[in-house]
């Protein structure tokens, strides 16, 4: 700072600068350049509240970057405003506190730049008073120490890391002052010697620390170094505190203040104790790695430059069989690889000499005894000291064991890859759809040798109740394993393997744990087979059952000849069958779970089907007629209804019957007729046996030609009454079949036709009797009245029925083994329709039932009935209004036969 | 002489009829079947017919016996059916068919007499 005059001056030229206006121009002109030149600012303000800014100089903008003019007066801001708030109260108070005191202030505070940074500066200043010891204006010198304060900071900063760094430096660092005692003594070698700084700070370093030989070297160095001297790398011993003897590589450099004088020694060191044992720690290494190879687990061999052995380590030894001694110096190649491996091998180790290492080559070694061990090789390159390739070494390992170990895993790895496949392909053997159990049982028990261990001595055998499946070399052999087939809670059988020779007992005896194993898959694998066989079976029987069932039950509704029709409690079919299906014109499949409104076209049936069903009871029923083939005759049907309950007793359904009583009707009908013509054919009769007797029985004055014909009469209608009789008999008799046996006996056809026929010349004298009969005596072995009684039905019918008269021609014939009698009218005749009924029972054809040709009917059927008797036949032809021929046949039996069959 | 027509298809009960009404006052007439029974009552206008039913030929008792009351010439005859079929449906159909009174077969020729008598007065 240069020369600057003193603030009273200062004052004192101000003032009269300003007295004098004349000189007030030049002086401040002068005053102006004088304080523009000072780097620092200068100021002087009232004392008052504000501190109004009187005056301050230009280099105010320069340190606060304001203008000058802000401050005069106050006018934009006040200095105390760019006082950095921190330390308003601070200058505030400092000034105050001066004042007071009547002192001049020195303080350094901040301001706050334009541009917001914080600047430090150093205010001097004093107050003025007048007369009275008032004060007036305060006075001041305000510089810029920013840089000068940066500075400090680092200063300090740096030192404080330096002390830092020192204190926590990795190298042992210690100082002495210029007596040799200790000043610095950071936390290594604090460490290293075990002496806090607290114990040795002030000791004398080379009396206290350094050992007895070591003190007056250790002291010259220290000497040297306080004389600017500085020794590097000395080695110094140093004591530790549980007096082991620390060796530190010194380096011991002059100590100087800032003024460069010496002030002491610091040694800035490193521990060197820690080298010293790496390095006999290197040397007992070496020891131990040659005894390391020598003993190693792996075999390892050294080969020179040459390829001659010179490491042949015991392992190497011992799987060979030859003794270092033996192999050192000779070549490794030529003497113990075998040939073919030679030039690979001789490859690996020229490739090591040139550098080339190789891993994990297998190398095959000769033993002594001429056995080829596989040897895992890793070909290192050797050197020596100086780096130069001296050989090669082998690290190698005996992998004999290990191929061993392999093929061992591999073989029972294959072991159980047979035992799985094995029960692999028993799953599958169930998988075909057609195979039978046993022929499942049979494959599984094939399966088991082949998957065991010796498949040529393995047998099998599976028994399932009474079967056996077996293999085919099965015997029982001298070790068996079995496992039990449990189903269902039941033991129903086993697998059973057996050895049929003695195996070399394993540690688990002759059946490994995995066999064991895999017997017992194997029967849990036929288990599972078998119940789910057993279940299909049974659900194949049930289904079949049921299919049976629902078959028969299926035949037996279709083979009812009613109509059934089965409906829900809701009136919805449930079924119809066949009958049904016809009678109601629809098929189940269309109508089935619909109500039945449906299925009944009719509506009148169907209101009538309703109203029953709707009673929900048994035993209702009604008759309908349905349309039949036959327009004009309808068929009756009968609908009856049985509720039907199922189990728990609930109503199910009801079932409708549906039966066809035409016939019944029709039957019914013909046996009222019946009893009302037999009634009308038996009072004919009687009325002329009633009549005519009366009038014998009351008329006096008869004639004889009168009685006798009354008699005649009476006798003539009572054989009719008797033949209508004998009829009634027969029929009954036939129906309750209790007829007497025939009385067979052997009599000429021609005969037996000639003696009936007579009868009726007589009777009859409208009719002309036609007899036509071969003269060939054909015997017929026959009940000779049953025979007469066709006859004459027959004849009496074609009478009956050619009220008109007309011929009725007799034809007596051979056909075959058969006398055919026909019996041909030209009577009234007969439609076809009544031709095929005329021999059935009560029939008569409509023309007779009005036409008072009397009968009841039955001649026609008890004829029938005698034929066939006689294992003849009957027939009939017709044609209305032209007459109807009634044919018969009767077997004609030759002599032997007819013999026979008496 | 009252006129009195037998019809009947079987001769014996004709003959028997004829021999219980033969008398001084009568005279009877025979017919086998309705057709020649309606031919005859008309020519000869009997006082009395006595009809059996069951008749072959075509007409039976009953179709003569409606067609006789139909017709005015013949209308004023009194029929007497005489029928072995004796139910009462068979009755009633002969009473539908304008017949005058009903006989059953067998009957005692007596009691036809009597009938007889007391129709004709």
């Amino acid at each position: 700072m240069a020369e600057k005059p003193s603030y009273e001056e200062l004052e004192k030229r101000v003032q009269e600068l300003e007295q004098p206006k004349a000189a007030l121009c030049e002086s401040e002109g002068q005053f102006k350049s004088l304080v523009s030149n000072i780097p620092g600012i200068i100021y002087r303000c009232k004392f008052d509240k504000a501190w109004t800014m009187l005056y301050i100089n230009a280099e105010v903008e320069r340190i606060s970057g304001y203008p000058s003019s802000h401050f005069i007066n106050n006018s934009v801001r006040t200095y105390e405003s760019i006082i950095h708030r921190d330390d308003t109260a601070f200058v505030d108070k400092s000034v105050t506190d001066c004042i007071k005191t009547n002192q001049n202030w020195d303080i350094q505070y901040r301001i706050i730049h334009k541009d917001g940074r914080a600047q430090w500066v150093h205010e001097k200043g004093y107050a003025i008073v007048d007369d009275t010891g008032a004060v007036q204006y305060l006075d001041g010198f305000i510089i810029d120490i920013h840089e000068l304060h940066n500075v400090r900071i680092e200063k300090e900063r740096t030192a404080m890391e330096l002390t830092q760094l020192i204190d926590t430096a990795n190298a042992p660092i210690f100082g002495v002052d210029v007596e040799g005692k200790i000043n610095e003594w950071n936390q290594m070698v604090a460490r290293i010697t075990g002496y806090d700084k607290d114990e040795v700070e002030g000791k004398n370093l080379v009396k206290g620390y350094i050992s007895e030989e070591y003190k007056a070297p250790v002291k010259e160095v220290l000497d040297k170094a306080l004389k600017g001297e500085e020794t590097d790398n000395y080695q110094v011993p140093i004591f530790t505190k549980d007096g082991r003897r620390v060796m530190v590589l010194l380096n011991a450099t002059t100590r100087r203040d800032a003024e460069g004088n010496i002030v002491g020694v610091v040694g800035v060191g490193q521990d060197i104790t820690d080298i010293d044992s790496f390095r006999a720690e290197m040397e007992r290494t070496a020891t131990e790695l040659t005894q390391l190879i020598d003993t190693a687990n792996a075999p390892i061999f050294g080969v020179d430059v040459e390829g001659k052995i010179n490491e042949w380590n015991q392992m190497v030894a011992r799987i060979t069989g030859y003794d270092k001694d033996e192999v050192e110096g000779k070549n490794l190649v030529k003497g113990y690889i075998s040939e073919e491996y030679r030039a690979s091998v001789t490859e690996v180790l020229n490739n090591a000499l040139k550098g080339e290492e190789t891993a994990n080559y297998e190398v095959p070694l000769f033993t002594k005894d001429g056995e080829r061990i596989m040897v895992l090789l890793n070909a290192t390159t050797r050197r020596d000291a100086q780096g130069n390739i001296v050989g090669v070494v082998g690290v190698g390992q005996d992998i004999t064991e290990l191929r061993q170990h392999q093929e061992n895993l591999e073989r029972a790895v294959k072991e159980r890859i047979k035992e799985l496949n094995c029960l692999y392909d028993i799953s599958n053997l169930i998988e075909k759809p057609d195979s039978s159990l046993d022929e499942i049982l049979q494959g599984a028990v094939d399966l088991i040798p082949p998957a065991w261990q010796y498949p040529e001595v393995t047998c099998a055998r599976v028994t399932l109740r009474n079967h056996e499946f077996k293999s085919k070399t099965f015997r029982e052999g001298v070790s068996k394993q079995t496992s039990g087939i449990t189903v269902r809670g039941e033991r129903i059988g086993s697998v059973e393997v057996c050895y049929v020779e003695k195996m070399p007992e394993m540690d688990e005896g002759p059946f490994l744990r995995e066999e064991r194993n895999l017997i017992n898959s194997v029967a849990e694998h036929l288990r599972i087979i078998i119940e789910k066989r057993w279940a299909e079976e049974e659900l194949e029987q049930a289904l079949s059952d049921t299919e049976l069932a629902r078959d028969k039950i299926d035949g037996i509704l279709k083979s009812v000849a009613d109509g059934l029709i089965v409906t829900d409690p809701y009136n919805r079919i449930v079924l119809l069958n066949q009958a049904a299906e016809d009678l109601l014109g629809v098929r189940l499949t269309e109508v089935i779970d619909r109500p039945i409104d449906f299925a009944i076209e009719d509506k009148t049936l169907l209101d009538r089907v309703k109203d029953t069903l709707d009673k929900k009871a048994t035993g209702h029923q009604f008759d309908f007629e349905q349309p039949g083939d036959d327009p004009k005759h309808p068929r009756i049907m009968r609908a009856r209804t049985s509720v039907v309950h199922d189990r728990e007793g609930k109503e199910a359904g009801i079932v409708t019957i549906v039966h066809d009583v035409t016939y019944e009707r029709e039957v019914d009908r013909m046996k009222t007729d019946f009893l009302s013509i037999a009634a009308h054919e038996l009072r004919t009769p009687m009325t002329s046996v009633l009549g005519y007797s009366e009038l014998l029985l009351i008329k006096d004055n008869l004639s004889e030609e009168n009685k006798n014909e009354f008699i005649k009469n009476i006798h003539e209608e009572s054989v009719a009454v008797t033949k209508l009789i004998n009829d009634l008999l027969d029929i009954s008799r036939i129906e309750s079949g209790t007829e007497p046996p025939l009385n067979k006996e052997w009599c000429i056809a021609r005969d037996l036709i000639r003696k009936i026929a007579p009868y009726f010349v007589e009777s009859s004298p409208k009719h002309r009797l036609e007899i036509i009969l071969p003269k060939e005596q054909h015997k017929l072995f026959v009940d000779k009245d049953k025979m007469a009684q066709v006859i004459n039905n027959i004849i009496d019918n074609a009478v009956k029925y050619s009220p008109d008269g007309g011929v009725i021609r007799i034809t007596g014939k051979l056909i075959g083994d058969n006398y055919q009698v026909s019996i041909q009218d030209q009577g009234i005749g007969m439609t076809s329709e009544e031709t095929e009924n005329m021999f059935d029972r009560f029939f008569r054809t409509a023309t007779s039932q009005t036409s008072g040709i009397r009968g009841l009917g039955l001649g026609m059927s008890i004829t029938k009935h005698i034929v066939e008797l006689h294992k003849g036949m009957i027939s009939a032809e017709s044609e209305p209004g032209k007459g109807t021929t009634v044919s018969f046949t009767i077997p004609v039996s030759s002599d032997e036969t007819a013999a026979y069959q008496i | 002489m009252k006129k009195i027509l037998v019809v009947d298809d079987e001769e014996k009960i004709r003959r028997l009829v004829e021999v219980t009404l033969m008398s001084d006052d009568h005279r009877v007439l025979e017919a086998e079947n309705g057709k020649e029974a309606i031919e005859i009552a008309k020519a000869e206008k009997p006082e009395l017919i006595i009809m059996d039913i069951m008749m072959p030929g075509g007409m039976d008792g009953l179709e003569a016996t409606r067609l006789l009351k139909n017709d005015p010439e013949t209308k004023d005859c009194y029929i007497l059916i005489l029928t072995a079929m004796g139910q009462q449906v068979d009755k009633e159909k002969g009473f539908d068919a304008g017949a005058d009174d009903y006989f059953a077969k067998p009957f005692s020729p007596l009691d036809l007499l009597k009938k007889v008598e007391e129709v004709l007065g």
